[in-house]
């Protein structure tokens, strides 16, 4: 049978030389290379979690009125048609609550596995000269899991949704100048208009899936033409990959890790309640429940408008608003500087060369110190986005505690990231000692009834 | 001197059932309105009037209660909110103080002394409860939260969670507004309305957490939590398992 | 075969046994309608018995060889990339010659189709023009609640609030409406207000309303701080004095609430005497203070 397929596949397409080295490619065995599988898992499982969504769904404004016994507390109650529909998918379609909850998981979990796997990259200098080009890619895939994640979420119509969607709405409308024509344009009219779900249900099912699958394609065959990079060791050298070969060894590990995946999302979603929007209730424009949060990758956002100034300028009869910093500026500027990093880089070193050996982060405190400051500021804001239920469970005052993340978002990331480099100095000069100074000494009784070292000579 | 020392041993009565609230009493076992007024004025002199003064009037440190009544009295006093340990402070929810004959005590003596507030209000069992829901989305949520639970009212209050009110206490706390609460009279808000509150507030005891463990109703934040620690956590935990237990050999 | 294979069979096959079980107890699950925990936790082991046995397969059963790559360099032999570059620009060459101006001019045309294309983008919405920050109180207007229902004097004492629309936007039909028109009418003691002097009148009795809409993203403020007399958006904690006309007392908001001014009828009613203070909901490029 396989003999066959690879025999009539080659008759055609001539696949055999591509086959016999695809089949004994090298893949590095350090666990950490398998982060990004991890996001590839979730893409799978996303994909495929939300395409069944899609057959129960409504995108529509529409009203019904609600006829279900599953909610009491509803039942006569006038809801958007998208709100019913999600409320038929928890409680009437069977394990229709399961995989909602475990698709919602995923893209939780998506996004994570996308950032440590990014930060792996970052802190052990894996996007130098030539993956450069791939780690532009995968940020614009975290900018668009993001993206997808958020129009996910704003999808139920329900109280939290509906906030979220304002808030996004009030952060189209501080553009300068064009603002107002951005925001009525894309929600086709001002909030809450009757169009959006259904454009965000265009965005989050087509375009988005789409792009993400395109510039998976591209990632993977960047990675396919670049090879992997490897961690410095015996055997490793710029000019190799060692690891293990795809087929078998690599395929049967990586599909555990698939396999494993997938349970673990299962899990959560059976286990673990996630964004019951019966409990929320359908969205009311003029009521908000307390706390109020987005999903954590996008808490930093909702963070940086919690403690950002008032700033708000008016300059010839018109207003710049004060979100402009924190919702439109701070992103840009963030995510700017993550893709001109690599280049930033490369200026500031004057290193123009391949690499293909890893650093571990000590050896590079340039890049540690910028890379532990970028994620110790983004922390703070995801911090500051739940200052309300910190100041709840600490029983302190949310001001107050506004104003620490207010502070705190510009102190502690210089002062991380002179932690983060006086540790790596450390440590590179303690490896520079161990080169000199051979750790392994062996203690010889002297004459006078002392010890004396000798070290004994590295092989 | 009687009257003190009967007010300590009642205090004393009263430290050893804290925590463990009496059921009410039968009708037949509550004192005769006089005697609970002079056994309520004794623990009013001894719990209260420190704050409150000799007449209800107010002192510096805590509101006059001329203006309470027996929905107030009887709802601070219920939920354990007063006496307070350290006046100013926010009151917050606990075991009573007293028994329930010593509340009804402590409000007859205050609503005898001129305290004109509003009674203790009449909650209906089966309230309706979409309306109840709509009223709460609308009223009650921003501080108690859309399950309450609770959540900050700013600059260092709580708005409590309402896990533990009665329906009761749901009432007099929408009759009478305590702390920075606003107050819902029967004019805003109708009986039918104050029992559809009720009724709601009451079924939010038992949330429907039907997907699972409801990490503590603490909405995206718990979520994200669960996904760095549990989701992501224990993948890389998995990864690191499988990645170095599968580590290929170097060969020869 | 050795023992330690024969023990990898072993342990492979309880690992599929699992997954068996797991997938056979969701199906179970399913038809007898079980809850989506029991769902989860089947269709969770169905998946870790695979992951499971392909771990014990890989560590017991799969040999442990490493293969090497090489790892070629990417760019080209210089007389490749230079040959390559060269045909490019000789192409270049080829297609514009002298005719630089023909070249301007298709680069137009594509810039005109670019243009055209936006046209239809004009169709996703209507004009904001006049629509930012505006809400349709107007001078005699009277407050209803979101039932519908009448707002009268008599309805608030000192320390209550609700929730207030014009009459005649309320209801699922207006929802826009609504969401921009929302006020809350809180009474207050009338000594303890201190409004500018352009608004002494604008909360007789004590009746004050502010618009709903949080002025930094569009929140609801409906946290009523009674005693302290604030509004505060549960979103960002933007806080707000009642008493002194709507200014920003905390948070990120710029800009204070507006105020809705009121009049009371001689039969109690409650209504709007003239349009909101500024603008409504948060700022844009439109919303000038001026």
């Amino acid at each position: 049978m396989i003999r066959r397929l690879v025999l009539a596949l080659d008759d055609r397409l001539g696949a055999v030389p591509f086959l016999r080295h695809a089949l004994r490619k090298a893949f590095p065995d350090h666990w950490s290379f398998m982060l990004g599988e991890v996001a590839l898992y979730c893409f799978l499982f996303i994909l495929a979690s939300g395409t069944y969504l899609t057959f129960f769904f409504h995108p529509s404004a529409h009203h019904v009125v609600y006829d279900g016994t599953s909610v009491p507390s509803l039942h006569g109650r006038t809801m958007s048609d998208a709100y019913a529909s999600v409320l038929r998918i928890s409680f009437e379609t069977r394990a229709g609550l399961l995989i909602r909850q475990a698709h919602h998981w995923c893209a939780l979990v998506f996004a994570a596995a996308i950032i440590v796997h990014m930060s792996r990259v970052f802190f052990t200098g894996a996007f130098r000269k030539p993956r450069d080009l791939n780690w532009t890619v995968g940020l614009t895939l975290l900018l668009l899991v993001m993206g997808d994640g958020f129009t996910g979420y704003s999808l139920p119509d329900d109280q939290l949704s509906g906030a979220g969607l304002r808030i996004a709405d009030s952060i189209a409308l501080a553009i300068p100048v064009v603002g107002s024509w951005v925001a009525y344009l894309f929600f086709g009219g001002g909030f809450p208009s009757p169009e959006i779900t259904n454009r965000l249900y265009a965005i989050h099912i087509l375009f988005i899936p789409l792009a993400l699958g395109a510039l998976i394609a591209l990632h993977l065959a960047i990675l396919w033409r670049q090879k992997h990079t490897q961690f410095p060791g015996r055997g490793k050298r710029e000019d190799n990959v060692t690891g293990s070969p795809l087929w078998p060894t690599y395929t049967v590990k990586s599909l555990a890790l698939m396999a494993a995946t997938f349970g673990g999302l299962l899990l959560l979603g059976g286990l673990v309640e996630i964004n019951p929007v019966w409990l929320y209730g359908p969205y009311d424009p003029w009521t908000i429940a307390s706390p109020a949060q987005p999903d954590w990758y996008v808490g930093w956002l909702d963070g940086a408008l919690r403690v950002a100034p008032p700033w708000a300028m008016h300059l010839f009869g018109h207003t710049i608003s004060a979100l402009l910093w924190p919702g439109i500026v701070l992103p840009l500027f963030f995510f700017g500087a993550l893709y001109a990093w690599p280049w930033v880089e490369r200026f500031v070193t004057r290193d123009r060369a391949y690499h293909e050996l890893l650093q571990l982060p000590w050896q590079n405190p340039l890049r540690t110190s910028f890379g532990v400051a970028a994620l110790t500021f983004a922390g703070m804001l995801l911090l500051a986005g739940s200052d309300d239920i910190q100041a709840r469970l600490w029983h302190v005052s949310v001001q107050q505690l506004a104003w620490f993340y207010r502070v705190g978002v510009l102190v502690f990331p210089p002062v991380a990231a002179a932690i983060a480099w006086r540790i790596c100095v450390e440590l590179q000069s303690r490896h520079a000692y161990e080169e000199d100074h051979p750790a392994r000494v062996v203690l010889k009784r002297g004459g006078e009834g002392g010890f004396e070292e000798e070290p004994v000579p590295t092989p | 001197m009687i009257a003190l020392l009967a007010a300590a041993v009642l205090t004393l009565a009263s430290e050893t059932s804290a925590g463990q609230p009496k059921p009410p009493l039968a009708h037949a076992t509550v004192p005769a309105r006089g005697d609970a007024i002079k056994v309520g004025g004794d623990l009013y002199a001894l719990h209260c009037l420190a704050c409150h003064g000799d007449k209800l009037q107010g002192t510096p440190q805590a509101p006059g209660l001329m203006n309470s009544g027996a929905a107030s009295v009887d709802f601070q006093l219920s939920t354990g909110r007063m006496p307070l340990e350290v006046p100013g402070t926010e009151p917050m929810r606990g075991p009573p103080s007293f028994p329930r004959d010593q509340i009804d005590a402590i409000i007859a003596y205050v609503v005898s002394h001129g305290a004109k507030g509003p009674d203790k209000p009449a909650v209906h069992s089966n309230g309706d409860l979409t309306r109840g829901r709509k009223l709460y989305e609308e009223n009650c949520e921003a501080c108690h939260g859309a399950t309450a639970t609770g959540a900050v009212a700013g600059f260092g209050w709580l708005a409590p969670a309402l896990l533990q009110s009665t329906p009761l206490q749901t009432a007099e706390a929408v009759r009478t507004g305590p702390g920075i609460m606003p107050k819902f009279d029967e004019r805003v808000l109708p009986q039918a309305d104050l029992d559809a509150l009720a009724a709601y507030v009451d079924s939010l005891h038992h949330p429907d957490d039907r997907g699972g463990y409801s990490l503590a109703s603490a909405g995206p934040v718990g979520e994200g939590l669960v996904a760095w620690i549990a989701g992501l956590g224990i993948t890389v935990v998995l990864m690191f398992a499988v990645g170095e237990t599968l580590k290929a050999k170097p060969r020869g | 075969m050795n023992r330690s294979e024969k023990r990898g069979e072993l342990h492979a096959a309880l690992w599929l046994g699992l997954s068996i079980a797991g997938s056979i107890a969701f199906a179970a699950a399913y038809v007898l309608g079980g809850s989506t925990q029991a769902q989860g936790v089947a269709l969770a082991l169905a998946c870790f018995g695979i992951a499971g046995a392909l771990v014990t397969w890989s560590r017991e059963l799969l040999p442990h060889g490493q293969v090497v790559d090489e790892q070629h360099p990417l760019r080209a032999p210089e007389a490749e990339r230079a040959d390559a570059v060269s045909r490019l620009l000789s192409g270049e060459a080829e297609i514009v010659g002298r005719r630089t101006w023909l070249v301007r001019l298709g680069w137009s045309a594509v810039g005109f189709l670019g243009l055209a294309a936006l046209f239809p983008a004009r169709s996703l919405g209507p004009s904001p023009q006049g629509q930012i920050g505006t809400s349709s109180w107007k001078s005699g207007l009277r407050l209803v609640r979101e039932d519908g229902s009448l707002v009268r004097a008599e309805l608030l004492e000192v320390g209550s609030v609700v929730t207030a629309f014009p009459e005649g936007l309320v209801g699922p039909d207006h929802a826009m409406n609504m969401a921009n028109d929302a006020i809350m009418l809180v009474r207050v003691q009338q000594d303890a207000l201190h409004l500018p002097d352009a608004r002494r009148d604008w909360a007789p009795r004590g009746f004050i309303a502010y618009s709903k809409v949080c002025t930094h993203a569009g929140c609801p403020v409906a946290l009523y701080r009674q005693g302290p007399q604030q509004l505060m958006c549960p979103c960002h904690q933007s806080t707000f004095d009642v008493l002194d006309g709507g200014s920003v007392v905390f948070g990120p908001a710029a800009r204070s609430l507006p105020q809705l001014p009121l009049q009371i009828d001689a039969d109690g009613t409650v209504r709007a005497s003239g349009t909101m203070s500024g603008f409504v909901g948060p700022d844009a490029w439109e919303t000038s203070s001026g």
